[in-house]
Protein backbone atom coordinates (compact mmCIF):
# COMPACT_ATOMS: atom_id res chain seq x y z
CA UNK A 1 0.00 0.00 0.00
CA UNK A 2 1.92 3.50 -0.78
CA UNK A 3 2.64 5.24 2.09
CA UNK A 4 1.27 8.75 0.48
CA UNK A 5 -2.50 6.99 1.08
CA UNK A 6 -1.79 5.88 4.58
CA UNK A 7 -0.53 9.27 5.30
CA UNK A 8 -3.29 10.87 3.83
CA UNK A 9 -5.95 8.68 6.04
CA UNK A 10 -3.90 9.13 8.85
CA UNK A 11 -4.67 13.02 8.31
CA UNK A 12 -8.02 12.67 7.30
CA UNK A 13 -8.70 10.04 10.64
CA UNK A 14 -7.30 11.66 13.13
CA UNK A 15 -8.51 15.37 12.38
CA UNK A 16 -12.21 13.72 11.87
CA UNK A 17 -11.88 12.33 15.73
CA UNK A 18 -9.85 15.42 17.26
CA UNK A 19 -12.27 18.09 15.92
CA UNK A 20 -15.44 15.64 16.68
CA UNK A 21 -15.42 14.65 19.89
CA UNK A 22 -12.38 15.91 21.47
CA UNK A 23 -13.26 19.74 20.30
CA UNK A 24 -9.36 19.89 19.69
CA UNK A 25 -8.55 21.74 16.72
CA UNK A 26 -5.74 20.56 14.70
CA UNK A 27 -3.34 23.72 13.63
CA UNK A 28 -1.67 21.16 11.26
CA UNK A 29 1.47 19.25 10.70
CA UNK A 30 3.81 19.75 13.81
CA UNK A 31 7.35 20.87 12.96
CA UNK A 32 9.91 18.84 11.80
CA UNK A 33 11.78 20.32 14.36
CA UNK A 34 9.64 19.93 17.59
CA UNK A 35 9.64 17.36 19.88
CA UNK A 36 7.17 15.13 21.63
CA UNK A 37 7.74 15.62 25.20
CA UNK A 38 6.76 14.45 28.08
CA UNK A 39 4.39 12.03 25.96
CA UNK A 40 1.90 9.27 26.95
CA UNK A 41 1.94 6.78 24.71
CA UNK A 42 -1.35 3.92 23.59
CA UNK A 43 -1.00 1.19 20.90
CA UNK A 44 -3.38 -1.40 19.53
CA UNK A 45 -2.69 -4.15 17.54
CA UNK A 46 -4.87 -5.02 14.71
CA UNK A 47 -6.10 -7.54 12.54
CA UNK A 48 -7.05 -7.39 8.86
CA UNK A 49 -5.69 -7.46 5.38
CA UNK A 50 -3.31 -6.43 6.36
CA UNK A 51 -2.59 -6.38 10.16
CA UNK A 52 -0.46 -4.40 12.07
CA UNK A 53 -0.35 -2.17 14.71
CA UNK A 54 -1.12 1.16 15.50
CA UNK A 55 0.80 4.15 18.11
CA UNK A 56 -0.73 6.70 19.20
CA UNK A 57 1.13 9.50 21.44
CA UNK A 58 0.30 12.95 23.03
CA UNK A 59 2.17 15.35 25.30
CA UNK A 60 1.38 15.17 28.41
CA UNK A 61 -0.57 18.44 28.95
CA UNK A 62 -2.83 18.36 25.91
CA UNK A 63 -3.73 14.87 26.96
CA UNK A 64 -5.17 15.98 29.94
CA UNK A 65 -6.93 18.72 28.12
CA UNK A 66 -8.31 16.42 25.67
CA UNK A 67 -9.48 14.19 28.32
CA UNK A 68 -10.67 16.93 30.66
CA UNK A 69 -13.03 18.21 27.29
CA UNK A 70 -14.23 14.66 26.63
CA UNK A 71 -15.52 13.80 30.00
CA UNK A 72 -17.00 17.14 30.26
CA UNK A 73 -14.84 18.22 33.25
CA UNK A 74 -14.11 22.03 33.84
CA UNK A 75 -10.76 21.32 36.14
CA UNK A 76 -8.44 19.24 34.31
CA UNK A 77 -6.21 18.75 37.17
CA UNK A 78 -8.90 17.05 39.21
CA UNK A 79 -8.60 13.80 36.84
CA UNK A 80 -6.83 10.66 37.83
CA UNK A 81 -4.21 9.39 35.93
CA UNK A 82 -6.48 6.19 35.10
CA UNK A 83 -9.21 8.78 33.78
CA UNK A 84 -7.05 10.23 31.86
CA UNK A 85 -5.12 7.35 30.32
CA UNK A 86 -8.78 5.57 29.54
CA UNK A 87 -9.88 8.52 27.26
CA UNK A 88 -6.42 7.67 25.85
CA UNK A 89 -7.38 4.30 24.61
CA UNK A 90 -10.61 5.60 23.63
CA UNK A 91 -9.16 7.92 21.70
CA UNK A 92 -6.26 5.65 19.79
CA UNK A 93 -9.39 3.49 19.39
CA UNK A 94 -11.34 5.53 17.21
CA UNK A 95 -8.36 7.06 15.58
CA UNK A 96 -7.45 3.70 14.53
CA UNK A 97 -11.36 2.70 13.47
CA UNK A 98 -10.79 6.24 11.54
CA UNK A 99 -7.69 5.35 9.62
CA UNK A 100 -8.66 1.36 9.06
CA UNK A 101 -11.95 2.46 7.78
CA UNK A 102 -10.28 4.56 4.82
CA UNK A 103 -7.68 1.80 4.16
CA UNK A 104 -9.50 -1.14 4.71
CA UNK A 105 -13.10 -0.78 3.90
CA UNK A 106 -13.82 -3.79 1.86
CA UNK A 107 -12.30 -6.08 4.37
CA UNK A 108 -13.57 -6.83 7.87
CA UNK A 109 -10.60 -5.52 10.74
CA UNK A 110 -10.75 -6.21 14.42
CA UNK A 111 -9.34 -3.78 16.27
CA UNK A 112 -7.46 -5.09 19.36
CA UNK A 113 -7.47 -3.69 22.94
CA UNK A 114 -5.53 -0.20 23.20
CA UNK A 115 -3.19 -0.79 25.53
CA UNK A 116 -0.56 1.92 27.21
CA UNK A 117 2.32 1.78 26.31
CA UNK A 118 5.99 2.68 28.79
CA UNK A 119 7.42 4.17 25.61
CA UNK A 120 7.58 5.64 21.98
CA UNK A 121 7.54 2.45 19.41
CA UNK A 122 10.43 1.25 18.16
CA UNK A 123 9.07 -0.04 14.81
CA UNK A 124 10.73 1.70 11.75
CA UNK A 125 11.56 1.03 8.14
CA UNK A 126 9.51 -0.23 5.40
CA UNK A 127 5.48 0.01 6.32
CA UNK A 128 5.98 2.18 9.15
CA UNK A 129 4.09 5.70 8.68
CA UNK A 130 4.64 8.37 11.02
CA UNK A 131 2.52 11.78 11.22
CA UNK A 132 2.72 14.73 14.04
CA UNK A 133 0.25 16.98 14.40
CA UNK A 134 0.00 20.62 16.45
CA UNK A 135 -2.29 21.08 18.52
CA UNK A 136 -1.26 24.25 19.99
CA UNK A 137 -0.76 23.16 23.37
CA UNK A 138 0.87 19.95 22.27
CA UNK A 139 1.92 17.40 19.89
CA UNK A 140 0.24 14.46 18.49
CA UNK A 141 1.46 11.35 16.87
CA UNK A 142 0.43 8.70 15.12
CA UNK A 143 2.67 5.75 14.05
CA UNK A 144 0.84 3.27 11.59
CA UNK A 145 2.93 -0.31 11.06
CA UNK A 146 1.01 -2.40 8.57
CA UNK A 147 2.40 -5.73 8.58
CA UNK A 148 3.95 -6.55 4.42
CA UNK A 149 2.65 -3.09 3.72
CA UNK B 1 -42.11 11.29 26.71
CA UNK B 2 -38.32 9.97 28.20
CA UNK B 3 -36.65 6.81 27.04
CA UNK B 4 -34.93 4.36 28.67
CA UNK B 5 -31.56 3.65 26.91
CA UNK B 6 -28.78 1.08 27.76
CA UNK B 7 -25.27 1.90 26.47
CA UNK B 8 -23.55 -0.77 25.75
CA UNK B 9 -19.28 -0.39 25.58
CA UNK B 10 -16.26 -1.61 27.21
CA UNK B 11 -14.88 1.78 28.08
CA UNK B 12 -15.97 3.67 30.88
CA UNK B 13 -15.01 6.83 29.13
CA UNK B 14 -17.01 5.79 26.28
CA UNK B 15 -20.49 5.41 28.20
CA UNK B 16 -19.72 8.52 30.20
CA UNK B 17 -19.51 10.26 26.71
CA UNK B 18 -22.79 9.10 25.56
CA UNK B 19 -24.45 9.93 28.45
CA UNK B 20 -23.11 13.28 28.11
CA UNK B 21 -24.25 14.12 24.57
CA UNK B 22 -27.71 12.42 25.49
CA UNK B 23 -27.91 15.53 27.46
CA UNK B 24 -26.56 18.18 25.70
CA UNK B 25 -28.46 16.93 22.74
CA UNK B 26 -32.17 17.20 24.54
CA UNK B 27 -33.18 13.85 24.44
CA UNK B 28 -35.56 13.16 27.28
CA UNK B 29 -33.88 10.06 29.06
CA UNK B 30 -35.78 8.65 31.98
CA UNK B 31 -32.71 5.93 33.02
CA UNK B 32 -29.84 5.54 31.26
CA UNK B 33 -28.46 1.91 32.21
CA UNK B 34 -24.62 0.70 30.88
CA UNK B 35 -23.16 -2.49 30.70
CA UNK B 36 -19.26 -2.84 29.67
CA UNK B 37 -20.03 -6.45 26.84
CA UNK B 38 -22.61 -8.22 25.68
CA UNK B 39 -22.98 -10.55 28.38
CA UNK B 40 -23.78 -8.14 31.19
CA UNK B 41 -25.57 -6.15 28.39
CA UNK B 42 -28.15 -9.32 27.87
CA UNK B 43 -28.15 -9.61 31.81
CA UNK B 44 -29.66 -5.80 32.21
CA UNK B 45 -32.16 -6.41 29.85
CA UNK B 46 -33.36 -9.52 31.54
CA UNK B 47 -34.25 -7.54 34.45
CA UNK B 48 -35.01 -4.28 32.79
CA UNK B 49 -37.38 -2.95 30.11
CA UNK B 50 -35.30 -0.29 27.88
CA UNK B 51 -36.36 1.46 24.66
CA UNK B 52 -32.84 1.23 23.18
CA UNK B 53 -29.76 -0.45 22.55
CA UNK B 54 -26.79 1.26 22.00
CA UNK B 55 -23.68 -0.70 21.54
CA UNK B 56 -20.26 -1.02 20.24
CA UNK B 57 -18.82 -4.01 18.41
CA UNK B 58 -15.48 -4.77 19.74
CA UNK B 59 -15.89 -6.12 23.44
CA UNK B 60 -13.98 -8.50 25.53
CA UNK B 61 -16.48 -12.00 26.75
CA UNK B 62 -19.07 -11.09 24.50
CA UNK B 63 -18.67 -8.92 21.71
CA UNK B 64 -21.56 -6.54 19.63
CA UNK B 65 -22.24 -8.87 16.45
CA UNK B 66 -22.60 -12.10 18.95
CA UNK B 67 -24.53 -9.67 21.28
CA UNK B 68 -26.80 -8.77 18.35
CA UNK B 69 -27.12 -12.44 17.16
CA UNK B 70 -28.02 -13.48 20.77
CA UNK B 71 -30.89 -10.83 21.04
CA UNK B 72 -32.17 -12.01 17.83
CA UNK B 73 -32.52 -15.64 19.51
CA UNK B 74 -34.56 -14.16 22.09
CA UNK B 75 -38.56 -14.56 21.80
CA UNK B 76 -38.70 -11.48 24.37
CA UNK B 77 -35.92 -9.31 23.36
CA UNK B 78 -35.47 -9.53 19.58
CA UNK B 79 -37.78 -6.81 19.35
CA UNK B 80 -35.50 -3.51 21.29
CA UNK B 81 -33.84 -1.49 18.58
CA UNK B 82 -30.47 -1.30 18.54
CA UNK B 83 -28.00 1.39 17.10
CA UNK B 84 -24.57 0.09 16.66
CA UNK B 85 -22.03 2.76 17.74
CA UNK B 86 -18.63 1.88 16.18
CA UNK B 87 -15.18 2.51 15.00
CA UNK B 88 -15.74 0.07 12.51
CA UNK B 89 -17.68 1.36 9.49
CA UNK B 90 -16.16 -0.90 7.07
CA UNK B 91 -19.12 -1.46 4.29
CA UNK B 92 -18.48 -4.72 5.28
CA UNK B 93 -19.50 -4.72 8.70
CA UNK B 94 -22.43 -2.22 8.50
CA UNK B 95 -23.75 -4.51 6.32
CA UNK B 96 -23.21 -7.04 7.85
CA UNK B 97 -24.71 -5.50 11.10
CA UNK B 98 -27.97 -4.73 8.82
CA UNK B 99 -28.77 -7.94 8.42
CA UNK B 100 -28.60 -8.94 11.65
CA UNK B 101 -31.45 -6.63 12.50
CA UNK B 102 -29.78 -3.73 13.93
CA UNK B 103 -32.18 -0.60 13.59
CA UNK B 104 -28.92 1.93 12.80
CA UNK B 105 -25.12 1.75 12.55
CA UNK B 106 -23.26 5.07 13.82
CA UNK B 107 -20.05 5.76 13.24
CA UNK B 108 -17.59 7.12 15.80
CA UNK B 109 -16.65 9.85 15.86
CA UNK B 110 -20.13 11.38 15.86
CA UNK B 111 -21.29 14.76 16.60
CA UNK B 112 -24.56 15.08 19.32
CA UNK B 113 -26.56 16.68 16.52
CA UNK B 114 -26.09 13.11 14.57
CA UNK B 115 -26.28 11.12 18.01
CA UNK B 116 -29.88 12.57 18.73
CA UNK B 117 -31.27 12.32 14.76
CA UNK B 118 -30.03 8.99 14.12
CA UNK B 119 -31.45 7.75 18.22
CA UNK B 120 -35.14 9.44 17.53
CA UNK B 121 -34.98 7.68 14.20
CA UNK B 122 -34.36 4.05 15.72
CA UNK B 123 -36.91 5.28 18.91
CA UNK B 124 -39.63 6.22 16.25
CA UNK B 125 -39.43 3.13 14.69
CA UNK B 126 -39.70 0.95 17.75
CA UNK B 127 -42.30 -0.97 19.00
CA UNK B 128 -42.60 0.97 22.11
Amino acid sequence: MPEGEQEKAIAEGAREVLETMFFAEVLGPAPAEAVLEDERWVRLEFQGNPPGRLSVGVSAPAARRMAADFLGVEDAEALSEAQVGEVLCELANMIGGSILSRLESETIFDLGRPEAAASAPEEAGAGVVCCRFDLGDGMLAVRLAMRGG
Amino acid sequence: MAFAILIVDDSPAMRSFIRRVMDLSGLEVSSCLEASNGEEALDVLRRHWVDAVLTDINMPCMNGEQFVRRLGEDAVLKSVPVLVVSTDATDVRIRRMLELGVRGYLKKPFSPEVLREELERVLEGSDA
